[in-house]
């Protein structure tokens, strides 16, 4: 408590700066979640080199404000227009819409705005409590037992990601390759260059997530028809946002049951808010005693799976500030964004830069609130974004990720994102997952590095990665999620019924 | 009885077991092969412990295992197999006259910007990108569309460059600008 109120004292009163950044990144995440096409990832990676400038605690307070912020505003395109503004919104659209349809606009983004604080509030108190102590428990592993750590984590995100096995392993061994590309960061040998020079630096991982996230994305958005959205509008008074006694009563439940459900998935390495939505949807539809209202306006349909993706959110962080371990492909590039300002997430940050760790953990507490905000009264003016034409918002995206790619290492680097926007747009046409690729390019460097140097202490057994209980726990853990992933899965179709 | 042929009943331009799945998974193959032999060049072991050349060759012998597989079986990418979700494949509806060119420009504009960073620098780059896609492309107003690219090119110079020390690519019109500022 103690630590958290010192967390605090650094944002509001030592830094009152601080609260901008974190107004400036919930606001940049509601938009980017309002907006089709512009994911977290590709903002954060654009903003990145853009605040090597700025102080850390602020810098890293901004880009985890864009992180959380993102699940709130796409809750607001999905109930007004039926556009996910971000995948895990997706559960929305079914029965947040069917509310707007029925006149109930108002109380539907309430109920999600109040789900979403409530798990991102209780979130983020179980990521302050739970942090500490997990982070302690890292002390125990020696580079064998986090190589099988990340194996685990690596399979376990291979399964969730949803799709054939094949091709995320595929994917992942992908990014593993890129990850290798440039100097030996132990002998600087020059590795997979073939001769060229500008390639000894690597590829940088801005280039790749804005050509992966934010070219390939401007070209899909290219081949869409134009059509004029047709949007519900919000009320115009506060009490039009005011849920009824019925509906309140019928949340409570569902919200409670999200927030639990959402912080463990986002725990799990490849867990998240997609997934924690999903299967919140699910758990809900069958604990209804009214299944058939699921898909025209169920308030538990709604309530559930808001509220469990932004637990998921917050839960995600848990493993990245515990133990420096991405839980999916945005918290990579925040590890990233970590390591570009010197930070390396984990036991090491919590003991030696307690200002910044709980300065970051009080931030998301203050976040939470600023977010509660922009997403009732103001919801109605931000959603006019959608407004502004493709002809005007997508050449403008395209000069933010110029700027974002040129700081970040010149025209090779516009290059390498061009190359990586056209291969991003192909790939995604096939469905592959590109944030796999992302997570294993950031996770390769850590795990050589963990292999490397188990294999020096043993003098080259590989044994080492299957000594102890640890090892052999997660590395069980790791063969279970690939004889999984092998197993045909039982389908959950989702459908509108409206 | 309709005449008009889907694109089902459309011949295929190559034969069918060249399909764009195996085309990715082949060029996968062809990377991680690639890779393979330049990660064989370097030393698997060294005096001190595991050489450079240790971890490409296992991710790149693994990456080339798993396209190879997928070559021969593309039945085992299939995602409908294995989706917890089911999805409804909606296909892609053939584009316009209209917007086969917003598409195309959009495709061209990527490259543009490589050579623009080079040798134009921010505004002209602007201005350029923005006549191209809002005014050619999309068919917008060309007096809107160029005070949009001046206007984003100008507060990328003196916004970005001048306020926030970022670096941008920048060309005769940007100096000038930003001894304007100076």
């Amino acid at each position: 408590m103690e630590s958290l109120l010192l967390g605090f004292k650094h944002v509001v009163i030592d830094n009152p700066i601080n609260l901008v950044y974190c107004f400036i990144g919930t606001f940049l995440g509601t938009v980017v979640g309002i907006l089709p096409g512009v994911g977290p990832l590709a903002t954060i990676a654009i903003l990145m080199p853009l605040t090597v400038n700025m102080d850390v605690t602020s810098a890293l307070i901004m880009l985890c404000g864009i992180y959380y912020g993102v699940a709130y505003g796409g809750t607001a395109t999905s109930v007004l227009l039926r556009i996910p503004g971000e995948a895990s919104s997706v559960v929305t659209c079914l029965d947040g819409y069917m509310m707007a349809r029925k006149g109930r606009a108002g109380a539907a983004l309430t109920i999600a705005a109040v789900g979403s604080f409530i798990a991102g509030t209780v979130g983020t108190i179980a990521t302050s409590y739970l942090s500490p102590p997990l982070a302690k428990l890292v002390f125990a592993f020696g580079p064998a037992q986090y190589t099988a750590l990340m194996l685990a984590a690596l399979c376990a995100v291979t399964y969730f990601s949803g799709g054939a096995l094949l091709k995320a392993l595929l994917m992942v061994t992908f990014g593993l390759i890129l990850g290798c590309v440039g100097a030996d960061p132990m002998t600087l040998t020059p590795r997979l260059t073939f001769g060229n020079v500008n390639l000894t630096g690597g590829i940088e991982l801005t280039p790749l997530a804005i050509g992966l996230f934010g070219f390939s994305e401007i070209i899909a958005l290219a081949r869409q028809p134009l059509s004029k959205l047709r949007m519900i509008p919000p009320p115009k008074t506060l009490t039009g946002f005011l849920p009824n006694a019925e509906e309140t009563r019928r949340s409570v439940a569902p919200v409670a049951r999200g927030t639990v459900l959402g912080f463990i998935v986002g725990v799990i390495p490849g867990g998240g808010a997609l997934l924690a939505s999903f299967l919140s949807y699910a758990m809900e539809r069958k604990l209804s005693k009214k299944p058939e209202e699921f898909g025209q306006g169920a308030v538990e349909g709604l309530a559930g799976p808001e509220t469990a993706n932004n637990a998921g959110t917050s839960g995600a962080l848990v493993p990245l500030l515990c133990m420096g371990l991405p839980a999916n492909a945005i918290t990579a590039v925040l590890l990233t964004a970590f390591m570009v300002h010197g930070v390396a997430p984990g036991p090491a940050m919590i003991e030696r830069q307690p200002d910044l760790f709980w300065g970051l953990i009080a931030s998301m507490y203050i976040g939470n609130v600023m977010l509660l905000l922009l997403n009732l009264p103001l919801i109605g003016l931000l959603i006019r974004i959608l407004d502004v034409p493709r002809a005007y918002l997508s050449p403008l995206i395209l000069l933010f990720c110029v700027i974002g790619v040129y700081s970040s290492g010149e025209s090779t680097a516009i290059a390498v994102a061009v190359v990586f926007g056209f291969i991003g747009y192909f790939l995604r046409k096939l469905n592959f997952d590109l944030g796999l690729l992302i997570l294993a390019y950031v996770l390769g460097p850590i795990l050589e590095r963990s292999v490397r140097q188990a294999l020096t202490i043993s003098n080259g057994d590989p044994s080492i990665f299957v000594h102890g209980a640890l090892a052999q726990g997660f590395l069980a853990v790791a063969a279970v999620f690939l004889v999984l992933g092998l197993l045909p899965r039982r389908t959950a179709p989702i459908r509108e019924e409206a | 009885m309709s005449n008009t042929a889907s694109p089902k009943d459309t011949p295929p331009a190559w034969p069918q077991w060249l399909s764009y799945e195996r085309i990715a998974f082949a060029g996968c193959l062809v990377v991680a092969l690639v890779a393979l032999w330049q990660a064989d060049e370097l030393d698997m072991w060294t005096i001190v412990g595991p050489g450079p050349g240790l971890f490409p060759s296992i991710a790149a012998g693994l990456c080339a295992l798993f396209a190879a597989m997928l070559v021969l079986f593309p039945a085992l990418g299939d995602d409908r197999k294995t989706s917890a979700v089911e999805e409804e494949a909606e296909p892609e509806p053939p584009l316009d006259a209209r917007e086969r060119r917003v598409f195309i420009a959009y495709c061209l504009a990527l490259p543009f910007l490589v050579i623009a960073s080079l040798h134009l620098g921010f505004v002209l780059l602007s201005v350029t990108v923005v006549m191209l896609l809002t005014w050619l492309a999309e068919g917008r107003d060309w007096r809107a569309a160029l005070a949009f690219g001046v206007a984003a090119g100008v507060v990328g110079v003196i916004g970005f460059n001048h306020y926030m020390a970022t670096s941008i690519p920048l060309g005769p019109v940007d100096q000038m600008l930003l001894r304007l500022v100076r």
